[in-house]
């Protein structure tokens, strides 16, 4: 029940489902660790309302140090970019207070050139997500890779989309 | 409940103005237009002048539907039923409750922007399901319009000749002859050339603004235009969308001589059109949905709000584009200047109330009541606006 909800995109009622499950019912600690994270990622998601994170990277994880070496990092915030041709890029990533992200996604443009700047890479090309990282006042863009996560390879391939007629 | 009350303001011609509950059931003769946005989503509703209604996409608060709850409320009798119901485009926020209104109130036609209806639907379908399951947001706004295919694909297996195809010159088959509603965009060339050129799932429902379906409605003299969400150029640069509203006028300029307008695409400046948003007399109804995760309309943006109402006295916001704390804060009669709402910051307006406006998450236990963001107008078959109403949260901006 608890993957039904979320595959049509009914949060609340999955975390409803996933609450009503009895301690010891059966699941194995690896089934319940894969809801888990799941209903974490999708409750982030609904609360950004555009993901920043991929669905790969687990949610007990995100927001608490910046990606690779982090020593000399003094600022830095998740993002995703939404759009991108040659003109630039729209993204989408969390505020940054303080040099640290806060769970407030907002939107925004680089042009082509900043894109450049900051990536090495042309605009265009832009895609998936990223973390924008501050070092010595410098800005650069780290790119955070995309894929299935470990614990589903296969199953966000099938999903089946149950109704929400009674919702 | 109070009488509404009577007031000629500004405006050429007096109308009734008062709120959603004042009207206790719709006014004979008169076309009446619902228009509702909570802040993530929009639905239009139509109550032809006698009997039947047209729904033109849904939306969702407090996991109930504006449509349905305006459908239910006004209903003139067990023969006043849902004639057509148009889904203008396959996005999240045109989405909400089309699957429980398609399988519950079973409108007579189901109408999607296409060459061919079915095409469409199989293609919405293909792919949404091909969509990036990696980015959840995504995977998210997927799930509901996906449920709505669903939903038409079995009323279809009952009803198999209820589709109706959608591009320029189609009119939609009503029951009566005083209305006549025809689509206006987009046009069978510049359809074909967006099928072309959007081939990936990820352009598909990016794009899919750019294949938005735009109405016309003729009740005698009464022009009202509903947008959808057609831009005229795109996010980027100035280059114009080929399907855009430089092309729908092009070919009906017309639709610049109205008397209600749904602005297209929650009022964006990327939708903005001169000769659409003509300046003209006072008497019309503007109205416009919020977006609140894109922070439409945007209200301090020269080409947002501020430029709208340089061309017109007054807009219909069906609600702020933001929490509901400060959607509840709108005033008794209300009426807000556009100085009086601020963006953002601690910045106080000159004299009057003052809402802070920042675009939020509204979680669902904070969203609006369905019938609170909402406006409803009368119009005659001479070109009048004659009734306004409106939901609690609701609001009549002025300059």
């Amino acid at each position: 029940m608890v993957r039904a909800w979320l595959d049509v995109g009914n949060v609340a009622r999955a975390r409803e489902a996933f609450g009503l499950i009895p301690e010891h019912f059966g699941l194995t600690e690896l089934k319940l660790k894969e809801l888990k994270w799941r209903l974490e990622d999708a409750e982030e998601a609904e609360l950004l309302a555009e993901s920043v994170y991929p669905v790969n990277v687990d949610p007990a994880r995100r927001w608490r140090q910046p990606q690779g070496e982090a020593d000399d990092v003094t600022g830095w915030a998740p993002g995703r970019v939404v759009s991108a041709d040659k003109n630039g890029v729209v993204v989408v990533m969390a505020e940054m207070r303080e040099g640290k992200p806060v769970k407030r996604v907002v939107r925004t443009k680089f042009t082509a050139k900043q894109w450049l700047a900051l990536t090495g890479a042309r605009a265009q090309q832009a895609h998936g997500f990223f973390e924008l990282q501050v070092r010595n006042t410098k800005q650069q863009v780290v790119m955070i890779p995309a894929a299935p996560p470990e614990w589903s390879s296969t199953q966000l391939d099938e999903l089946t989309f149950m109704d929400d007629l009674d919702a | 409940m109070s009488s509404p009350s009577w007031t000629t303001s500004t405006r050429e011609r007096a109308d009734r103005r008062g709120t959603l509950s004042d009207l206790a059931r719709l006014t004979k003769n008169r076309l009446t237009v619902f228009v509702a946005g909570p802040g993530s989503g929009e639905g239009i509703a139509v109550a032809l002048p006698t009997r039947g209604w047209v729904l033109v996409d849904g939306c969702k608060t407090r996991e109930k539907y504006p449509l349905r709850e305006l459908f239910k409320r006004y209903r003139r009798g067990d023969d006043d039923h849902i004639e057509c119901f148009v889904w203008t485009h396959p996005h999240l926020d045109h989405s909400g409750g089309v699957a429980r209104l398609v399988a519950e109130e079973e409108p007579r036609r189901i109408c999607l922007t296409g060459i061919s209806a079915e095409a469409t639907l199989a293609s919405i379908y293909e792919q949404l399901r091909r969509a990036s399951r990696l980015v959840t947001s995504e995977h998210q706004k997927a799930g509901p319009v996906l449920q709505a295919v669903n939903a038409i694909n079995r009323h279809l297996a009952d009803n198999p000749r209820s589709l109706l195809a959608l591009r320029d010159g189609v009119s939609l088959p009503l029951s009566t002859s005083e209305v006549c509603i025809t689509t206006r965009a987009p046009d069978l060339g510049g359809l074909q050339g967006w099928l072309e050129q959007n081939a990936t799932a990820d352009d598909f429902i990016r794009n899919s603004n750019a294949i938005s379906a735009v109405l016309e409605i003729a009740f005698g003299k009464t022009r009202v235009v509903l947008g959808g969400d057609l831009p005229r150029l795109r996010s980027l640069g100035k280059h114009p969308v080929p399907t855009g509203w430089n092309s729908v006028i092009g070919r009906h300029g017309q639709l610049g001589n109205h008397a209600g307008l749904k602005l297209p695409h929650h009022g964006s400046a990327e939708a903005f059109h001169p000769a659409l948003h003509a300046a003209a007399g006072d008497a019309r109804a503007w109205w416009i949905t919020p977006f609140n995760s894109a922070s439409l309309p945007r209200i301090a943006d020269l080409d947002g709000l501020p430029r709208l109402l340089k061309r017109t006295s007054a807009i219909e916001l069906t609600a702020l584009p933001a929490s509901r704390a400060v959607q509840r804060q709108a005033p008794p009669n209300g009426v807000v200047r556009l100085r009086n709402i601020v963006p953002r910051g601690p910045r106080a307006g000159p004299g009057g109330m003052t809402l802070k406006v920042r675009a939020v998450y509204v979680k669902p236990e904070h969203e609006p009541e369905p019938l609170e963001p909402v406006w409803c107008t009368e119009f005659d078959d001479e070109g009048h606006v004659t009734g306004r109403y409106r939901g609690e949260v609701a609001l009549e901006v002025r300059p």
